[in-house]
């Protein structure tokens, strides 16, 4: 649909979309390019300089450990929590608020009390107590953020949904004799994709700016892994000795989000297009 | 007894006595009519009228207060849902707003594919390809538009798609609301014309919606006019024109433009109200905009009563009303 | 005698990937003082257009060529703090939908005490009462309560007269009617005619009447121009028109107009097909695909708009209809 064209035809973010697309292709193209390993420590060449003729080409950290292989893999487990998080909540926030939305009256109220109540809790305990049951795991970190995130989907889902049902054609799908199921999944959802998927897209820098900051704390990834926020963590104390060490990694995040954010902006302008053009 | 508005032969629509209150405010009082097979019966008022309301209330899209709706003997308020999501198939319903009644993400084959989906679920998909060409076909669209978006169609185009929609089930009752207020005049008989087609095609009972007796009056067989939620005139359709015996139904009249007739000095003087009004205690309910309005309309209700063959009115100075519209069009005509 | 309003080769178009659309093309119209002239046309043939250029109220990225004047001075193409001191109160437009004309959020007398207060410097008590005697002028039943409620307590046909006394407040020269009546029922739709006919015996206002029904337009035209695919193709007396349509497009359009003190038709009368969209090119003329008596000539040679049979009927046809 034209919505695509409209997305192309916005130079700003076709643009962010191809540095995002790149960087993605470089995170998982890079490590057959380099010789070194995320793990592998080169005495010889303890916090290296950046040199791109030199065998580190974004330098090295305090333990000799290549910062382009580091980087890259941080990346990837930065845009895999984002992911799978963004899916999980998604998926779990669609389903719950258009079911909310559709069904109305007391069934609405008391799903959106018990969406409350969960929004109400800390969410850094939540985090801590996941973490002391079942120890620091990657996969733990998916489900926490995912968990949290569905919470505003949800809400938002629901508010998309409590419009959707005023219009006339989810009438006429009643009339029709379609069931209700049938309409939240054949009328409703595709209606409200639009808006939805904007908002998955604003809130990718919010979760991996999250995850960093449980990074950060040490609540999340743990070594050798590393995600963007790990490595952030470290080059922060080596601030003053080799700023690379922080530089590398927080520019590649900073410009990941400004990306995420521009192109999320652009769908939103694409999307919002075609119905009020046309009405 | 014999009520005119109850016909000889089975309904295929039998509502009788609906009423339906939002909360305080009556928008359908006491409402009963038949409709048979083949035929159309108009149904015209103002907005505010409780007729699409009505409308709504008969195919259950909107809860009833009290009543019956009997279609083919059976009572579609007591339906349970499951029950009443598979009577759907044999009342279907036309929307005003051809473009909103058509979901923005469904393609047209898919919007006319899903009656078939969900009513007959064991045919195949080519045989419900075919059929859907097939009704494409017959509104006068072609199937190549079946792959097309709802916001790429003129009004027009969109409401064929809706009653193509609505028809392809070959539903026994078509309940069509205001289906061509939104369409240029030089359109409106395009659509009318083919929901008249189909009718004589199908043997489709329908119900017509408008404000409009112009339209009403190529379509119908019978005209019931309805105001603030109640019959005020029920007739077959070229007795009501020619003999109106209600005020409001000569108001109705009148409003029609028409160049080549001079506007006379209309005896109605038609206030605008909003159309939430205070329920009046007693007495006849147009009383306010009637010009023939006496004493006894402000403290009796005029029941609807029969006057004529298959004529009824609910007005206690019908004869007046009658006398003047004909003395009306007498002296129009030998000017 | 100025016109009130003189449109000349006026052509509106948005560029767009594809090309452009032509919404409207070269079309020339005059409106004398106090004239009421019916402007007849489907959805798409421009006439609303035509006159969102008029009133500078053209979309972003839209195109203008021609000359519009307005009482002799030039208005096309003006800034927005120019054509401001005439829009609103000389040159005032109403449109097909109220709701959305209103401000929902203000009151009535609110909305129509700052046209005066921005437009002719009055105090606001001043202005408050003038807005009353503007709702009692199209008769608004109530008025002093009416001032009070926001747009949404009133209905269509309420708030289409709140916006006739709104364009009515500062004495205009001409009033824009674009659909007014298209979203009320015919006994509304006969109200608001009569006030606006009741207004036009008032004040020496023009008139401009849009409309794709040309049964209401000629109930209160004295003049009635016929637009397709962006183009002019009639323009004459009303009396002309409906007496004797020269192109055979408002023919058929005549053929619509519904007449219920004649017997019943089998048939609907309606114009086949539908209106060619903005964005085609056009050879020959736009209405030979519809035109039951086109010929060769027709779909090769765009006719000009011309007068025929003088007495002021012009008509853009290659085989006018005879007498």
């Amino acid at each position: 649909m034209s919505a695509v064209h409209r997305l192309r035809s916005n130079a700003g973010a076709a643009l962010a979309f191809s540095i995002i697309v790149l960087l993605i292709v470089v995170a998982l193209v890079g490590p057959w390019f380099n010789p070194n390993n995320i793990e592998s420590l080169d005495w010889a060449h303890v916090a290296a300089y950046p040199s791109l003729t030199g065998a580190h080409w974004f330098g090295t950290d305090r333990l000799g450990r290549d910062l382009f292989a580091r980087t890259l893999e941080g990346m990837r487990m930065s845009l895999a929590v984002a992911c799978v998080a963004s899916a999980l909540s998604l998926s779990v926030g669609i389903a719950y608020g258009a079911v909310a939305g559709y069904a109305g009256g007391r069934w609405d109220h008391l799903m959106m009390r018990f969406i409350e109540v969960l929004s109400g809790l800390p969410l850094i305990f939540f985090v801590i107590f996941l973490t002391v049951i079942f120890g620091r795991s990657q996969y733990l970190l998916f489900l926490a953020i995912g968990a949290i995130g569905w919470l505003t989907m949800a809400r938002i889902v629901r508010g998309q949904t409590l419009s959707i049902r005023q219009r006339e054609f989810i009438e006429a799908a009643v009339a029709s004799g379609a069931s209700a199921g049938r309409i939240i999944l054949r009328h409703v959802v595709p209606n409200l994709l639009g808006p939805v998927i904007v908002y998955a897209t604003l809130t990718i820098p919010q979760i991996i700016l999250f995850e960093s900051f449980l990074s950060f704390l040490g609540l999340g990834i743990q070594e050798p892994h590393a995600s963007l926020g790990t490595l952030i963590a470290e080059g922060a104390g080596e601030m003053e000795a080799a700023p690379w060490i922080l530089l590398v990694p927080g520019g590649v995040l900073a410009v990941l989000l400004v990306c995420l954010n521009i192109v999320g902006d652009g769908l939103r302008d694409a999307i919002v297009g075609p119905e009020s053009a046309a009405a | 007894m014999n009520d005119p508005l109850l016909s000889v032969t089975e309904p295929v629509l039998s509502v009788k006595s609906l009423v339906v209150h939002f909360g305080a405010f009556p928008a359908v009082q006491d409402v009963t009519f038949d409709l048979r097979q083949g035929e159309t019966v108009g149904l015209v008022g103002e907005s505010g009228s409780g007729k699409s309301t009505l409308a709504r209330a008969i195919l259950r899209l909107i809860p009833a207060t009290s009543g019956s709706v009997f279609v083919s003997g059976d009572n579609l308020l007591s339906c349970r849902p499951a029950d009443l999501r598979r009577r759907r198939r044999d009342l279907q319903m036309v929307f005003q707003d051809p473009l909103a009644s058509l979901n923005p993400r469904m393609s047209v084959g898919a919007a006319l594919a899903e009656p078939l989906k969900i009513h007959e679920p064991s045919l195949s998909a080519p045989l419900r390809t075919a059929r859907v060409m097939e009704m494409l076909e017959r509104v006068g669209l072609s199937p190549g538009m079946a792959v097309r978006y709802p916001h790429e169609f003129s009004g027009g185009q969109c409401q064929r798609i809706g009653i193509a929609r609505a028809m392809i089930l070959r539903p026994k009752l078509l309940v069509c609301d205001e289906p061509v207020s939104s369409l240029d005049v030089s359109i409106q008989g395009q659509i009318v014309n083919l929901l008249v087609d189909l009718q004589k095609e199908l043997g489709t009972a329908m119900l017509f919606i408008s404000h409009n007796l112009a339209v009403i009056r190529h379509l119908s067989h019978r005209v019931l006019v309805i105001y603030r939620g109640r019959l005020v005139e029920a007739a077959d359709s070229e007795q009501l024109f020619a003999a109106p015996a209600h005020p409001y139904t000569q108001a109705l009249l009148a409003a029609v433009p028409n160049p080549t007739r001079v506007p006379a000095a209309t005896p109605i003087a038609a206030v605008d109200e909003t159309p939430v009004a205070a329920a009046r205690e007693g007495g006849c309910a147009f009383v306010d905009r009637c010009p023939y309005a006496q004493d006894q309309c402000r403290l009796t209700a005029p029941s609807l009563g029969e006057i004529g063959v298959r004529h009824a009115a609910a007005c206690h100075r019908w004869r007046e009303v009658v006398y003047s519209w004909g003395h009306e069009a007498r002296n129009s005509r030998s000017r | 005698m100025t016109p009130a309003l003189d449109i000349e080769n006026l052509s509106v178009h948005f560029p767009n990937r594809d090309g452009a659309i032509a919404a409207v093309r070269e079309a020339s119209l005059t409106v004398l003082p106090a004239e009421c002239v019916g402007i007849v046309g489907e959805s798409g043939s421009g006439k609303t257009q035509t006159f969102m250029a008029v009133m500078g109220l053209l979309s972003a990225g839209a195109h203008t060529a021609g000359s519009v004047r307005f009482g002799g001075r030039e208005i096309l193409g003006l800034r927005a703090s120019e054509l401001n001191r005439v829009r609103g109160s000389k040159l005032t437009m109403i449109f097909q939908d109220p709701m959305t004309s209103l401000t929902p959020h203000l009151r009535v007398g609110i909305q129509l005490a700052e046209v005066l207060v921005n437009h002719s410097h009055m105090s606001w008590r001043e202005a408050e009462k003038a807005a009353l005697r503007a709702l009692e002028r199209v008769r608004v039943p109530e008025a002093q309560r009416r001032l009070r409620q926001y747009p949404h307590e009133l209905s269509g046909g309420m708030r289409q007269r709140v916006m006739i006394g709104m364009s009515l407040l500062c004495e205009p020269t001409l009033l824009i009617a674009d659909e007014p009546t298209t979203a009320l029922d015919v006994t509304v739709q006969a109200q608001i005619m009569e006030i606006l006919r009741a207004m036009r015996q008032e004040s020496r206002m023009a008139i401009v009447l849009i409309s794709h029904d040309l049964g209401l337009v000629a109930g209160l035209a004295d003049r009635i121009v016929v637009m397709y695919a962006g183009r002019v193709v009639e323009s004459a007396g009303a009396a002309d028109i409906l007496g004797r349509a020269l192109h055979p497009y408002t023919a058929e359009l005549l053929k619509c107009v519904p007449d219920l003190s004649r017997p019943r038709l089998e048939r609907m009368p309606s114009l086949a097909g539908q209106a060619p969209s903005a964005s085609s090119a056009e050879a020959g003329c736009a209405f030979a695909p519809r035109c039951s008596l086109a010929g060769e000539r027709c779909r090769s040679e765009r006719p000009l708009l011309r007068d025929i049979g003088g007495t002021a009927h012009q008509a853009a046809c290659h085989y006018p209809l005879p007498a």
